[in-house]
């Protein structure tokens, strides 16, 4: 099921093409794969908030790898160094390779000055996860948060990540919302480079 | 492990042929469940000996009834527990059920008698055809002086238009 | 809610043309062409909303009831779509173990081999349409008689299980399914209009 297109066999990973970004996945196996590891994370764990961290953990290694593929793929070898600049890579690069698309918004958060928020709609990992009443906010986009986390800590912007579901007026089903909350070096080199 | 539904996927059985030989059996029940008759046109497959398979009838003719009584939909009534017995015309009862194999069509006359008719899975309604059956019934078994009521059914003549009929409809 | 006045939409379109042509030659003030298109709209509305309140037009399809049951044919789903005979939770779970057996046995009393239990019952006041999938879950939806399209319906919520409740890293197997998004996904699929469309 996985790899829509044919994959051609190279006897040496050196003789890849790097511009291999096109190869699609199955959804349906996606969707199996994840739910195997939420559920393998909940025999681990004896409360939510545990769950919760260890999604992010497996986000984090993900989030990692991406950035390293990603900077060597589209960027030539250069990374994002300023804060816009990294968000709207993670907004829509990052997005775009793993979802297929780019995120629904990127917004700064109202109250606070280091917060910034990403929402979707409709999260790929939450297509087919319905979270039973008794565990009240949980949100499995704690895995795509710890992705986010991971892109950023290894760019060198370390932050605190989470997923949220917000109701959205007229609609059914809550979006979700990828708080970023950055540390306060950040901010302080951010003021510096002015 | 086991696999529900059998080897094949759906295996459905040739089309009808044009006329006759598409009826495979027929029952004829008393109130009391006693199998009055049966008879066998084409039946290739048997599983049970003749007396199981006539309870197993009886027993799936009236878990039906009693399962469509209590599922009625269009009435608020309070209809008892489930598997309470029903007098004949009582509660919703049900007229035929298909399976990809084989057709069951059911009539209840008011004494009680039950007809069931096991035909080709794609026959149409056969619940006119029931009746005449209940009428040949009638005039060639419950008018025959000879015939004690609740005995089994060995009337000749019944039996010959019975087959006759029956190659006409189905 | 007031009952909608009868016009036709012939003559209300007439009537705003009309305001049309005396606007252009300058007989009627724009003023009044706007009272015009008020009332207009407010029949309008009426008689769109009169459609959905008789509940015929874009209500449900002609179901009662839908079950699921699980291989062992215990209850895992059981929706009822407002039938006056609805059953309380013990006689569901009941109902749709019966099922089951009779389901089971009317395989052992076929005439030819191959049989795979009953797909359609006729009773007198309603049809009930059965699909079991290969792993033994068998569902089934309980409907007006002759009701259209069902077989359809249930390969249908076989979809939405498959996707919205064995995806869900929550549900455990063969268990009652309590997953909100299946439950949205199905309201929508027994719209009647839904129905008709699957039906193609």
């Amino acid at each position: 099921m996985i790899g829509v297109g044919k994959v051609k066999q190279y006897g040496n990973v050196l003789d890849k093409p790097l511009n291999k970004g096109k190869q699609e996945v199955s959804l349906s196996a996606f969707a199996f794969l994840f739910s195997e590891l939420v559920q393998y994370n909940q025999t681990q764990v004896d409360n939510i908030g545990e769950l919760e961290r260890r999604l992010e953990d497996a986000g984090y290694a993900v989030g990692a790898r991406v950035l390293e593929l990603l900077c060597h793929r589209d960027k030539g070898n250069r990374r994002e160094t300023r804060l816009l600049g990294i968000l709207s890579f993670v907004h829509s690069t990052v997005w775009k390779v793993l979802f297929g698309k780019v995120a629904d918004s990127l917004e700064k958060g109202t109250e606070h000055e280091d917060e910034y928020m990403i929402s979707e709609k409709e999260l790929l990992v939450n297509k087919f996860i319905s979270i039973p009443k008794d565990m009240g906010t949980f949100n499995c986009g704690a895995f795509v948060a710890g992705i986010v986390r991971g892109v950023l800590d290894g760019a060198g912007f370390p932050a605190v990540v989470t997923a949220h579901f917000v109701p959205m007026e007229g609609q059914q089903r809550p979006r979700t919302t990828i708080l970023i909350k950055f540390a306060e070096e950040v901010l302080q080199r951010e003021a510096r480079l002015g | 492990m086991q696999f529900f539904g059998g080897s094949e996927i759906s295996p459905s059985p040739p089309a009808p042929a044009a006329s006759g030989n598409n009826g495979h059996m027929m029952y004829v029940f008393n109130r009391n469940g006693v199998c009055l008759l049966y008879r066998e046109w084409n039946r290739p497959l048997r599983t049970l000996d003749a007396q199981q398979d006539h309870k197993l009838m009886f027993g799936l003719l009236f878990s039906l009834k009693s399962l469509t009584a209590k599922m009625d939909p269009t009435s608020a009534a309070e209809k008892g527990n489930l598997g309470m017995p029903q007098l004949p015309g009582q509660g919703c009862s049900f007229h035929s059920f298909r399976t990809n194999t084989y057709k069951l069509s059911f009539m209840e006359s008011p004494s009680g008698i039950k007809i069931i008719l096991v035909t080709h899975p794609r026959t149409g309604d056969l619940r006119e055809s029931l009746k005449r059956i209940y009428n040949l019934y009638v005039d060639y078994v419950v008018k025959n002086p000879l015939y004690t009521p609740g005995s089994p059914i060995r009337c000749e003549l019944f039996n010959t238009t019975l087959d006759q009929y029956v190659r006409g409809i189905a | 809610m007031p009952r909608p006045v009868r016009i036709s939409f012939r003559a209300l379109n007439r009537l705003v043309w009309t305001a049309f042509v005396l606007l252009l030659s300058n007989q009627m003030s724009i003023w009044m062409l706007i009272c015009v298109l008020i009332i207009y709209c407010q029949l309008f509305s009426f008689s769109v909303h009169d459609n959905v309140g008789s509940g015929k037009v874009f209500g449900m399809a002609a179901i009662y009831s839908l079950y699921i049951i699980n291989k062992s044919g215990g209850l895992i789903y059981y929706k009822d779509y407002g039938s006056a005979g609805r059953m309380d939770t013990n006689d569901s779970l009941r109902v749709a173990s019966l099922w089951h057996s009779m389901h089971a046995i009317s395989q052992q009393l076929s005439p030819v081999s191959g049989c795979l239990g009953i797909e359609l019952l006729q009773a007198d006041t309603f049809d009930l349409h059965c699909f079991q999938s290969l792993t033994g879950t068998k569902f089934f939806v309980v409907c007006e008689p002759g009701a259209q399209h069902m077989e359809n319906l249930l390969k249908f919520v076989y979809e939405l299980y498959t996707d919205y409740v064995l995806k869900n890293p929550f549900y455990e197997m063969e268990m009652p399914i309590r997953c909100e998004l299946f439950d949205i996904n199905l309201t929508q699929a027994v719209q009647k209009d839904r129905v008709v469309f699957l039906g193609r």
